[in-house]
């Protein structure tokens, strides 16, 4: 049977290893360096990186379900994102950089012919060394528990189709916001709503069918 | 049972709203629906183990651990220099279906140019025939038009419609000699298809089917003579003036009536042997009309996914 998470334990841990993650705003930092970014200058662009290079790779991993194309899907996004600085309009830079995120994750997924899979070579994450894990105090079992239960749901997140997918994983796993969901994946609050909604009953049928397997 | 007991049972059937539920979850509702939804939930079997479902995956969907960056992605000058590679936009469609609809297309056609090619030979067999038919039928070619008629070799022996049919060059047993040209080559053949072929009685054997081979057949009714076309080299449809002394054993009209090389089994006029040649002209000119547009538009489909194909792949090296 698996432990039931407290749900503010969560999004406050969340808070601390993604910076503004929950927020959904541009702090006045970020806009100094949006603004240098936008006259050309690389090591302006490179502080961003610095700000959400942890936000892009780990929704890249969660999209793809492998480290490796996560890495080369998220070094793909920042290239692009630096490419087209002098498309962004001025505003929130962070959906604005996932929905550059996404899209890079759509290209990898045909390059790997839209077949995303759990890589078995690869460390999952949630088992590797150098993941995370701020709780300690939690204990070894509650760790091994998680990493359990992380590698079921990556495997019931990879059966999602692509858009449900990608919004469950920036509204529960990221924690963004309905409207900067919407403004990433340029469609409108309702068929946010609408998506989210389906890959969570999804999710909840198939780890059902799971228990009832016992996996 | 109680009355509301019933009721929840007859209500077990309804399918809950997952999208109300799941916005429930979120906050996104207004106080009201809220506030109504949650009495429902409370009431309903159905609804109730559905939002502890949902609210159960969203816990496990927020407690997946945050991986951390396997190596820091800052760009470098050389990276933004670098030319990166990444898929244009729309050309997976066009790369997928390009070699196939362009393989199908070539494939269609070489098989309807074949088609054509035999239609073509076939329908140039029965323009021969006709044109050998009908210079047969007019009885005006000149003695001197390209069959040489050696006539004083002797005369026949037996019937000539029986005798064996003499290969060319050789003599045959009515004592002629046959040196054949073919009608194309033949200009005197040339000139009489200009004429107009006059359906006259003597023209009754002229030949319903296209000539197949050397077919001798029984004497006409009008007392022509059917000489058996040669094995080899003469063709048939030869027209052997009456007059040239030879005697074939056969009783002829004292009139100009000639002797015919006749390949036909059955007689028929002139004029039903052009109408037969008129329509397999004209059948084979529709069937070679539809022929050159399926040619032409097939080979337009193959060139065009050639052109998709390259221009796809020039993109993609230049977008690489």
């Amino acid at each position: 049977m698996m432990a039931v998470i407290p749900l503010l334990e969560s999004r406050r841990l969340m808070e601390e290893r993604i910076p503004g993650a929950i927020a959904g705003q541009d702090t006045d930092a970020e806009a100094l360096l949006v603004r240098r970014a936008l006259d050309g200058d690389l090591d302006s662009f490179n502080g961003l990186v610095d700000l959400h290079q942890r936000a892009v790779y780990n929704l890249c991993l969660r999209m793809l379900g492998s480290p490796p194309a996560a890495e080369d899907a998220a070094q793909d996004a920042f290239l692009s994102a630096y490419r087209a600085m002098r498309t962004f309009r001025g505003t929130a830079f962070r959906p604005w950089l996932m929905r550059i995120a996404a899209n890079a994750c759509t290209d990898e997924l045909r390059r790997r012919g839209r077949r995303p899979t759990l890589s078995l070579d690869a460390p999952l994450a949630g088992s590797d060394e150098h993941i995370d894990v701020p709780d300690t105090a939690a204990g070894p079992e509650m760790e091994a528990l998680r990493a359990e239960q992380a590698t079921v749901i990556e495997a019931a997140l990879l059966k999602l189709p692509q858009d449900q997918r990608l919004a469950v994983v920036m509204c529960d796993v990221q924690g963004y916001a309905y409207e900067e969901i919407a403004d990433s994946m340029q469609c409108s609050i309702g068929t946010v709503k609408s998506r989210i909604a389906r890959g969570r009953d999804k999710l909840r049928r198939e780890l059902g069918s799971m228990d009832s397997r016992g996996r | 049972m109680s009355v509301n007991k019933l009721l929840r049972i007859f209500g077990r059937g309804h399918e809950p709203d997952i999208e109300a539920l799941s916005s429930r979850l979120d906050g996104r509702l207004d106080a009201g629906s809220a506030g109504v939804l949650d009495a429902h939930v409370s009431a309903c079997d159905v609804c109730a183990p559905a939002l502890e479902g949902l609210r159960h995956t969203q816990a496990l969907l927020r407690a997946m651990p945050v991986a951390d960056v396997p190596r820091s992605f800052r760009l470098r000058q050389a990276d933004v220099e670098a030319p990166v590679r990444r898929p244009v936009q729309g050309s997976s469609v066009a790369m997928r279906w390009a070699p196939a609809l362009g393989g199908m297309a070539a494939a269609l056609f070489v098989v309807v140019l074949g088609a054509d090619l035999v239609t073509r030979s076939g329908s140039s067999n029965v323009q021969l025939a006709a044109s050998r038919e009908n210079t047969s039928a007019t009885g005006n070619l000149p003695a001197d038009h390209g069959y040489t008629l050696d006539s004083s070799a002797g005369k026949a022996q037996g019937d000539v419609a029986n005798a064996p049919a003499p290969a060319a060059g050789e003599t045959s047993a009515a004592g002629t000699t046959l040196q054949a040209t073919t009608p194309e080559e033949c200009s005197q053949c040339a000139r009489v298809d200009g004429d107009e072929a006059s359906s006259t009685p003597r023209a009754e054997s002229g030949a319903e089917r296209p000539a197949t081979g050397s077919e001798p057949t029984g004497s006409p009714p009008n007392g022509d003579v059917n000489v058996p076309a040669p094995q080899t080299g003469a063709p048939p449809g030869v027209v052997i003036p009456a007059d040239t002394g030879l005697d074939t054993g056969v009783a002829t009209a004292a009139s100009a009536e000639v002797a015919r090389v006749d390949v036909a089994p059955a007689p028929s006029p002139v004029g039903e042997l052009s109408a037969t040649s008129s329509e397999y002209e004209s059948q084979g000119e529709g069937n070679r009309t539809g022929y050159l547009i399926v040619e032409i538009a097939a080979a337009a489909v193959a060139v065009g996914a050639g052109a998709t194909l390259l221009f796809w792949r020039a993109r993609r090296k230049g977008a690489a």
